[in-house]
Order: structure tokens, then C-alpha cells, then sequence
């Protein structure tokens, strides 16, 4: 049975009509915001808002917002010129999640990268490195269970991360500022649930060092950022002092659910950032510890709209020893400034558009894979076929595909 | 004329006996000209080397092509990602004209089609004067519905005249193509005419 789309038309103009409200409640809260921003606009109540931040960490009170590092947080800041030349290297990856209905138990991470010589004319680099796990010691938690999909997703942000550190660090002696891109923030997160956490997490740390040693602009893109950082910032300067408590940190206060985007929206011109700022988090705080003060992550939001489009808010993630070369910063958002402007409707990075073209397994090449792994194992005298369920599945799936485009592929 | 001769222009995606598409590298730098006679080379012996003349290139895009073409401003560097790297082929089209065989060119369709990946390659000058030596592919051109006949059969004329060492030789080729065609056109004075109009030298 296909979607019955009649039945949800009525549904979809509520949810319409749901979200119109939301838009009007938000104006009211960015309102609200900017009178808290506006009263602590002067550089002058800096140390204050840094008194504050520390008074609600120190009070254990859960505090999750931001921290400004030494900026005056109302104001944005421009980009540098776009530098005559720079090369920026840009990693992502993709990933075929165990199933326990094929043929055979494994995960295959795929890792693509992107070297581009800015102002070189040059074509880039481009490189895919495919990477297949199927020994019991990958697949399986020390209580034998399957591992889960957040297990892969950990290792592969891992995976990414080193690719990343490697391309860099051969392009060294290139063109400068160096600057090294990922999708995504940069704070590494494994739960519990991830057995080799602490191996992983090693590995990251190490890459991290090898691009802070070879002065890389290491940059985190996030693009639609849901993020309160700054809104949790301004719910704590908004209460006294004395009342801060995991109970009031933890209410919603007059900036309810707001986020950080809409806020600066009305501030940042296309190409300009906030000021920078610390997550303060339990992740953040393990990071610092683990790998020092260099590479505790900071950010900052920046527009990336045209010049004549609505604000585009975005949010860029650093290491402090990146936050800490402000020249380095402003050429950085240059770049994504004019990363962002090569696509006619899209303000996403070309590269890390491309990286992800180069990382990402079509369902088609998937099928393929599974077809290669049932010949190696029948080649070597093991029955290899995926189970019936997996079999039913991929017929009435092509016979869905069969029926939308009219015809069946290839 | 772009690439070395020995080097392939493309490699085959797919084929009938009648004509063939060839894909290659959107980095355009040895795409033949319209017209131009271009041959097979297979794989494996015991299958004959095809002819045949590129009637049509097309340059395919995809919705990343098409974000950049209405873009402002595009970098050298990202035009020359997308023309070498990603998947977006040049895709010509050719019209089989004939293959070789023991006794020489013989202007029919060939016995077997071109395979997938078989490698394309532009003729040679000496290869173009020996498959335009005889006209007897003229009619397989003039009467074939999938291409632009009169356009192509043109544009093959003046481009292997230029195979021909001086400029009476040239105009000799051109004349004695014109009275063929004049014979093979003798029922259709508007197809004539416009033919002839078309390989006039200027």
C-alpha cells in the first residue's frame, strides 16, 4: 500500500499553520533576547558575564550555554579579504550498517576527501578510500552482542577525522592558510555503549594534534545549527545571581525553547561572525582535560547568504588554537564565505559538498557489494545468500521503483 | 586536431550494428568535430574494426551542474573539479559506416556491434583517404533516420577533403563526392540542392 496522501492533507495545513505561530513566537523571544544582549553589549561587561558563567559552573548548576572568550558578544565580525590563494582539504564519510539479513555479518566505512588549491586554476584532489570490517572483534561488544549503528557511526567520525589529519598533514608545505574542513561539530562524542570509546578517542585526539602541529585552520561545519549555547547564556544573565539552580538553568524562563540562529540573524550582514565562544559541556570539559587548553572547542555563527538572500545562519566550530589566531579566523570565514556562494541555491562548502559525494555508497553499490562478498564466499565453499526477508524486501522494493519511474532501472 | 591519434577519444557504452556511443571525460579537450570518421578498435581478434562517422555530442548535466551554471561566481578550480573528476561523460554518437575486412574497407554495416569499453580512437588522415576512397557508404548516411544527413554528410565531405594534399586534389574529392551524391539524390532536387549548397567550396 503506498502513502495515502488525501488522508493527510487536512493534517499537513495544521502542521502549517502550527509552525506560522512558532515563527511569531520566536520574533517575540529574539526580542527578548536582544534587550538581555543589548544591556550587556559594552566590552566593559565582559568580566561580568565571565563572572557569571563561572558562579553557575561552580554552583554545579548544570550549566550547558556559552562562554565568551574575549570578544564584546553584539558585535560581528567581517572576514578578511579573500585570500589570492590557500588550500583547504575537506573530509566526509558514509557508512553500510551491519545487517544481520545478508549473507554475511560486516560494516564498510567509506572515507572521501577533497584538495583544493585555492587560486591555483588547478583541478583538486579527490580521493575515496573504502574500508570493509567483518572479523568477529569488530562486530561484536565484549558481552558478544551486536554492536549497535551508533558504534559504527562513532568509528567513522573517527575515521574521518584521521583521513582528515593525514591529507593535511601531506599538504604541509602548500599554499597557506591551511585550512582543514568536516561536517559536523568537532566534539567527539562515544557513549558507553561504544566498547573501544577509549581507543577511539585516542586516535582523535591524535589526528587533532597533527593538524594543530602543522597550524591548520581546523574548522567543524555546521550547517542549520539547533544549538542554545548563546540563548542558555542569556537565560543565566537574565535571573539574579542567587537563583541559579540545576531548577532554574533547567526552566525555559521568557527565552523558552529559543535558539541561537534567529537570534543572530538580525545582527550578522552575509560573510560576518559573532563573536567567539566556549561550549561549556561535560564533553567539552573532557576534551580540555584529555587533549589540553589547545584543543578545547570553541564557535562562532557566521552568515553565509548571498549578499541579496535572507541571513543564513551557520555554526562553525574551532579549536582554541585555532580561536586563538584571529587572522587565521577571519581568512577561514572568507573561504566558507566563498565556499558557500559556488552552488546557485545551496550555501553549504563545495568541498564538503563534494567530500560527501566522494564518501557516499548508493544503494545500487551497496547491492553490489553484497553481490561481490556471495561470490568470494561461495568461491571459497560457504553458502552465501541473504536471508528471505532481505530477498522479499529488495523484490517489492524494486517493484516500487518499477511503478514510480514507469520503466525498471538500468 | 586535440589528442595523439593513438590515444582514445572515449570507449564504447553501447552499440548496435548501425551505430555506437562512445563516453569520455567531460574535460573536452580531444572530442572529434561533427562529421569526423572515427573507428573502433575491439578488444579481442577475430572482430573487425568498425568506421563510422560522429553525428552528435552531448554533454549531459546533473543537478549539482546545474546549481554551479546558475551560480555568480564559480572558481576555476571547482569548473575543472567537475570537467575531471565527477561523472557527468561526454557522450558521442556515431553512425557505423563500414569495417575493415581481409580485402580492405568494405562499406556495410559491420557483421558484429562494437563492445562496452571498446576504445574509440579519431582515423588517421591515411585512414580517412582509404575508408572516403569509394562513396558507398553515401546512401547508408543519406538514408539513415537518426541522423542529420544532409549536416553530416556535409561536414564529413569538407572535413576528409582536408586529408587530401593541395587544394586541386581537395576540390577533385569534393567534385567527384557531389556527382555521386547527385546520382544517389537524382529523385530529391531540394536535398540535392541544399547538399551541394553546403560542400561549395568557399
Amino acid at each position: 500500500m503506498t502513502l495515502e496522501f488525501h488522508k493527510l492533507t487536512e493534517q499537513v495545513d495544521r502542521m502549517g499553520q502550527y509552525f506560522a505561530e512558532q515563527a511569531e513566537e520566536t520574533e517575540d523571544k529574539v526580542e527578548i533576547a536582544w534587550q538581555i544582549l543589548n544591556a550587556h553589549a559594552d566590552e566593559a561587561f565582559l568580566p561580568y558575564i565571565l563572572e557569571r558563567v563561572q558562579d553557575a559552573v561552580d554552583k554545579d548548576a548544570g550549566y550547558r550555554g556559552a562562554r565568551p572568550i574575549d570578544e564584546p558578544i553584539t558585535q560581528a565580525y567581517p572576514p578578511a579579504l579573500i585570500p589570492d590563494s590557500a588550500t583547504i582539504v575537506a573530509t566526509d564519510g558514509s557508512q553500510i550498517h551491519p545487517n544481520r539479513h545478508q549473507a554475511a555479518q560486516y560494516y564498510l566505512l567509506n572515507i572521501g576527501t577533497i584538495v583544493v588549491d585555492h587560486g591555483s586554476g588547478e583541478p583538486p584532489l579527490v580521493s575515496s578510500e573504502p574500508y570493509l570490517f567483518y572479523e568477529r572483534g569488530y562486530l561484536l561488544s565484549p558481552d558478544f552482542s551486536e554492536i549497535k549503528a551508533t558504534v559504527v557511526n562513532a568509528r567513522r567520525t573517527v575515521a574521518e577525522m584521521a583521513a582528515l589529519a593525514e591529507h593535511t598533514w601531506h599538504h604541509r608545505g602548500d599554499a597557506r592558510p591551511l585550512i582543514a574542513m568536516l561536517d559536523g561539530g568537532l566534539l567527539f562524542i562515544a557513549t558507553s555503549e561504544v566498547p573501544d570509546r577509549n581507543q577511539l578517542l585516542g586516535i582523535y585526539f591524535s589526528a587533532m594534534t597533527r593538524l594543530e602541529e602543522v597550524g591548520a585552520g581546523l574548522a567543524g561545519y555546521v550547517d542549520r545549527p539547533r544549538s542554545k549555547f548563546v540563548a542558555r547564556m542569556l537565560h543565566l544573565l537574565d535571573m539574579d545571581a542567587e537563583y541559579v539552580s540545576r531548577n532554574s538553568l533547567g526552566a525555559e524562563g521568557r527565552l523558552g525553547a529559543l535558539q541561537d540562529a534567529p537570534i543572530f540573524a538580525q545582527l550578522l550582514h552575509p560573510g560576518e561572525r559573532t563573536a567567539l565562544f566556549v561550549q561549556m559541556s561535560p564533553q567539552n570539559k573532557e576534551f580540555r582535560r584529555r587533549g589540553g587548553e589547545a584543543q578545547e572547542i570553541t564557535f562562532f555563527y557566521m552568515n553565509v547568504a548571498a549578499r541579496d538572500e535572507k541571513p543564513n545562519i551557520v555554526r562553525v566550530e574551532v579549536p582554541m588554537w585555532v580561536a586563538n589566531e584571529r587572522d587565521l579566523i577571519a581568512e577561514m570565514q572568507a573561504l566558507i564565505y566563498l565556499q558557500c556562494q559556488q552552488l546557485a541555491s545551496s550555501r553549504f562548502p563545495y568541498v564538503l559538498t563534494r567530500s560527501h559525494e566522494l564518501a557516499i555508497v548508493k544503494r545500487e553499490e551497496s547491492r553490489q557489494l553484497d553481490t561481490m562478498i556471495q561470490v568470494a564466499m561461495t568461491r571459497h565453499g560457504i553458502p552465501g545468500r541473504a536471508s528471505d526477508k532481505e530477498m522479499g524486501k529488495t523484490l517489492t522494493n524494486a517493484v516500487r521503483r518499477q511503478g514510480m519511474n514507469g520503466r525498471p532501472h538500468g | 586536431m586535440g589528442a595523439p591519434m593513438d590515444e582514445p577519444v572515449g570507449r564504447v557504452l553501447r552499440a548496435s550494428t548501425e551505430s555506437f556511443s562512445a563516453g569520455a571525460r567531460a574535460e573536452m579537450l580531444n572530442v572529434p568535430p561533427f562529421g569526423q570518421v572515427v573507428k573502433v578498435q575491439p578488444r579481442e581478434e577475430g572482430r573487425a574494426v568498425i568506421y563510422g562517422l560522429l553525428y552528435d555530442t552531448r554533454i549531459d548535466d546533473d543537478p549539482m551542474v546545474r546549481q554551479l551554471v546558475l551560480a555568480d561566481t564559480v572558481s576555476e578550480e571547482m569548473v575543472r573539479d567537475q570537467r575531471m573528476h565527477r561523472i557527468t561523460p561526454v557522450e558521442m554518437s556515431v553512425l557505423c559506416i563500414g569495417y575493415l575486412s581481409a580485402q580492405g574497407v568494405r562499406h556495410t554495416l559491420p557483421p558484429h556491434p562494437a563492445m562496452s569499453l571498446d576504445a574509440v580512437h579519431m582515423c588517421t588522415s591515411q585512414e580517412v583517404r582509404a575508408v572516403t576512397e569509394r562513396f558507398d557508404y553515401f546512401r547508408l548516411v543519406l538514408n539513415s533516420g537518426m541522423v542529420p544527413s544532409e549536416q553530416l554528410l556535409a561536414a564529413h565531405l569538407l572535413l576528409s577533403s582536408e586529408t587530401h594534399d593541395n587544394e586541386q586534389d581537395q576540390y577533385a574529392y569534393l567534385v567527384e563526392a557531389g556527382r555521386e551524391i547527385a546520382r544517389l539524390l537524382s529523385n530529391d532536387l531540394p536535398r540535392l540542392d541544399n547538399l551541394l549548397r553546403l560542400i561549395y567550396p568557399m
